[in-house]
């Protein structure tokens, strides 16, 4: 198994162009463009070579799988083509193009591995005034799983060090996770691929990671659920079940109460993340619009708003107070991503950071 | 509305142009309907308001329609509003949901939903669009000031889990979408 994983690793796709007839001259690499996508899942960046003849390709990832190489054999970057193209596009760092020997070299540095089956290259024919393409697209996130990555000891090894910063802000605070619905109410119910997808098993999808990253860095979590199950008890009415949750986070006299939840709608065109906050003390606003903003800038999904209402949580809680919607089920592409290897993750990552803004903020 | 009237005839003007030579007949059409309007009193006529939700699910927006006098009733704006809202692309609302009994105390109207209420799958878009549109189109009665529901007699305690169902809901005009002038 492990000689399979190493070969695959060093050697991700063999590539060949039909060499045109009597070509001998070394092909160029007349242009370099990059475009960042969300259409795909998981979203990825696009790196498009434009070429004056067709070339054979070798792409390759290493070990740690966090740069890519492609190596266009017999072929040399023309005019302004070769250099560093800054990308910077979530986990998109860098993509450069340099004279390798007889070659062209394409490397695209990343800055959390990603795995090789998210790697795509591909020829594109010459069409119209396009010429002939070299296609690269890489995942725009990480999408290696917790269990797959090397040196793998227990289930929260998946978390990155925490900064010390992060530990200074989180020490000493104690932050409840709720997450959505879960046993006998399963929330809103999507459908994927002819298949029942619940809302409560993505809302704990995205609240175990987020838990473990919060504790390796020092945080005192308090969970209302970690497994499928009711809070107060099966079947109970909608309001004995929350009002049980508000009391785990009461009891714990937690800082503040995050209640992750997906949203649906019957117009399944309609997605967004939605922050919904009662403002009963001065600081429900704040951390909705902090962790709001959060979203905003590390996910691509369409803004829905801060919002107040009475939702039952927000207004039973006695702590600052948010519950988050983060996108549609009834949505067929936020269900892709949610019910992905890295969607879930992606957003705990986005609710971490955002926790950590709102603490840096009032302390 | 006078402008609207005339804007009318002239479409129906222009439809019916090609086929028909007697290009006086339509303004005369006109004129039947506007003294037919006048000839009703206007007491006895009244508006129903109900509270649909838009498209984006984001709010409720206002429908008016002419009712007689005597259908002003708050079980006929229920009613309304449920037919409303299955005739709209994205109906919010469950197949086969009535409303079965409305009755006003106090200020307090208690409507009773049948059973299909049950199967309404929802988000808490779904669910506070649900409360808007009822809330909403129940205390536009001046009379009603909260709404508490019932579903086939008994308290709802159940519906999207995210709000206490069985409590008293007052108006929220936040979440009524102004209809642009």
């Amino acid at each position: 198994m492990k000689k399979l994983l190493l070969f695959l690793t060093a050697l991700l796709t063999l590539f060949l162009l039909p060499m045109a007839a009597g070509s001998a001259s070394a092909a160029e690499v007349t242009a370099l463009r990059t475009a960042a996508r969300t259409d795909g899942n998981p979203p990825f960046v696009r790196t498009v070579l434009d070429l004056s003849s067709s070339v054979k390709a070798v792409a390759s990832l290493n070990k740690s799988r966090d740069t890519l190489k492609v190596s266009l054999k017999n072929s040399t970057p023309a005019g302004d083509a070769a250099g560093t193209y800054r990308v910077n596009r979530q986990n998109v760092d860098t993509v450069s193009l340099k004279k390798d020997g007889g070659d062209a070299l394409l490397t695209v540095k990343l800055k959390n591995p990603v795995a090789m089956d998210d790697i795509k290259v591909f020829a594109l024919k010459a069409n119209g005034s396009l010429p002939q393409r070299l296609v690269v697209d890489v995942p725009s996130v990480s999408t290696v799983k917790a269990q797959s990555s090397s040196g793998v000891k227990g289930s929260s090894s998946s978390v990155p060090a925490a900064s010390a910063s992060d530990k200074k802000v989180l020490k000493g605070k104690v932050i409840c996770l709720d997450p959505g619905h879960g046993g006998s109410d399963v929330g809103a119910i999507g459908t994927l691929n002819g298949q029942s997808v619940y809302e409560k098993d993505i809302t704990l999808a995205i609240s175990l990671p987020l838990r473990d990253m919060l504790r390796n860095a020092g945080a005192q979590v308090i969970m209302t659920r970690s497994t499928d199950k009711d809070v107060a008890r099966a079947y109970a009415g909608d309001a004995e079940e929350l009002q049980t949750r508000c009391d785990v986070a009461n009891k714990a006299d937690a800082d503040i109460f995050l209640s992750i939840h997906i949203d649906s709608f019957s117009n399944a065109n309609v997605d967004g993340t939605t922050a919904y906050y009662y403002p009963k003390s001065g600081r429900d606003l704040l951390l909705a619009q902090t962790l709001h903003q959060s979203m905003m800038v590390n996910m691509a999904i369409p803004d829905r708003g801060v919002r107040s209402n009475d939702l039952y949580v927000n207004v039973h809680t006695a702590m600052p107070s948010v519950l988050m919607e983060m996108g549609f089920i009834s949505n067929a592409h936020r269900l892709n991503m949610l019910t992905s290897s890295w969607g879930p993750k992606r957003i705990a990552e986005s609710m971490y950071q955002g926790i950590i803004d709102y603490f840096k903020q009032i302390d | 509305m006078k402008k609207a009237l005339l804007l009318a005839a002239g479409l129906l003007l222009a439809v019916t142009l090609p086929g028909c030579g007697d290009v006086s007949r339509p303004p005369a059409e006109k004129q039947t309907v506007s003294a037919a309007e006048e000839a009703v009193p206007a007491q006895h006529e009244a508006t129903l308001v109900t509270y649909l939700p838009d498209e984006e699910g984001l709010r409720v927006e206002p429908h008016t329609m002419k009712v007689t006098a005597k259908e002003k009733t708050l079980k006929n704006a229920l009613f309304q509003l449920i037919q409303l809202d299955r005739a709209q692309t994205y109906p919010l609302l469950p197949t086969g949901l009535t409303v079965k009994s409305v009755d006003v105390k106090d200020g307090t109207a208690v409507i009773d939903l049948s059973k299909e209420i049950r199967k309404l799958s929802v988000g808490s878009t779904g669910e506070t669009l649900f409360v808007a549109m009822f809330v909403n189109t129940a205390t536009e009665f001046p009379n009603v000031k909260e709404v508490r529901f019932l579903c086939e007699g008994q308290p709802l305690s159940k519906l999207g889990g995210h709000y206490d169902m069985t409590q008293a809901f007052k108006r929220d005009e936040s979440m009524i979408r102004m209809e642009k002038k």
